[in-house]
């Protein structure tokens, strides 16, 4: 059991690493589309106004935005843990890693999706 | 087990070895990996701005269109591009594909990266009137 936490083969690391794969592949599509409607297919001034009017005019387009919410705070905290796991083997120091990514990651999806849901319904 | 590790430890092991392609994509990956993460906090706190301070917003945006940070945005694709698309060559080596051909893998996806970066470069500055 040591050695399979030692050598990542765990169920946890086994699924942090599948999930990593899963949101790379969502990533790629809906940062593409985010580029592209923010950006290239008749953009909107990128004034606040702008910026609402275009996320409360389409529910799917804001769903697509918090789905990337989603995928990059995963992809990117998870990523960081995978960076720390490198330096720190001792298990108490990644725990308290793990623990603290966590906490980052969920006060700012929760930070993120009040902000898109802020824009979407003002008021 | 705790001598052989840290921060500078780690550090100095993969420096030497990033001679090697593997290494070096790998060491590319993590920086363009921090990179984004990085980007990605100031992205979600300048867009906070929005529905906390509209005039703020506008003001940041405005800034955001100078060309010192277009240039920046460059950067910001170039990282994406590399970060995705070594992302794309590890996700074959876990499909068992290529992995004897990883080198000459990694120099096809940094060519591909190389060429999207320049065309976006060519783009950015036609669209801005640079040349």
């Amino acid at each position: 059991m040591r050695r399979a936490e030692e050598f990542g083969t765990s169920k946890r690391s086994f699924w942090l690493w599948f999930l990593q794969r899963v949101s790379s592949v969502g990533l790629i599509v809906v940062l593409l589309i985010h580029m592209l409607v923010w950006h290239y297919i008749n953009p909107p001034e990128l004034t606040q106004q702008e910026v609402g009017k275009r996320l409360a005019e389409s529910i799917l387009f804001a769903t697509i935005e918090a789905l990337l919410l989603g995928f990059v705070m995963f992809h990117a905290l998870n990523g960081v843990r995978n960076v720390a796991y490198d330096y720190w083997p001792k298990p108490g120091t990644r725990r308290i890693v793990s623990l603290l990514l966590l906490a980052v990651g969920v006060v700012l999806f929760v930070w993120g999706a009040f902000v898109l849901f802020k824009l979407v319904f003002p008021g | 087990m705790a001598k052989h590790s840290g921060i500078p430890y780690y550090t100095k092991r993969v420096l030497r070895a990033s001679r090697e392609t593997g290494t070096f994509a790998h060491l590319l990956h993590r920086v363009t990996g921090l990179l984004l993460v990085v980007y990605l906090f100031l992205h979600m706190g300048v867009i906070s701005f929005t529905f906390l301070d509209g005039k703020t917003f506008d003001d940041l945006m405005a800034t955001f269109s100078s060309p010192l940070f277009l240039i920046l945005d460059l950067v910001l694709f170039a990282g994406a591009m590399i970060h995705g698309l070594n992302g794309m060559r590890i996700m074959l080596f876990d499909a068992g594909l290529f992995t004897r051909k990883q080198k000459v893998l990694f120099w096809v996806m940094m060519a591909i990266a190389a060429i999207t970066v320049l065309t976006a470069a060519w783009l950015l500055g036609t669209l801005e009137g640079w040349w």
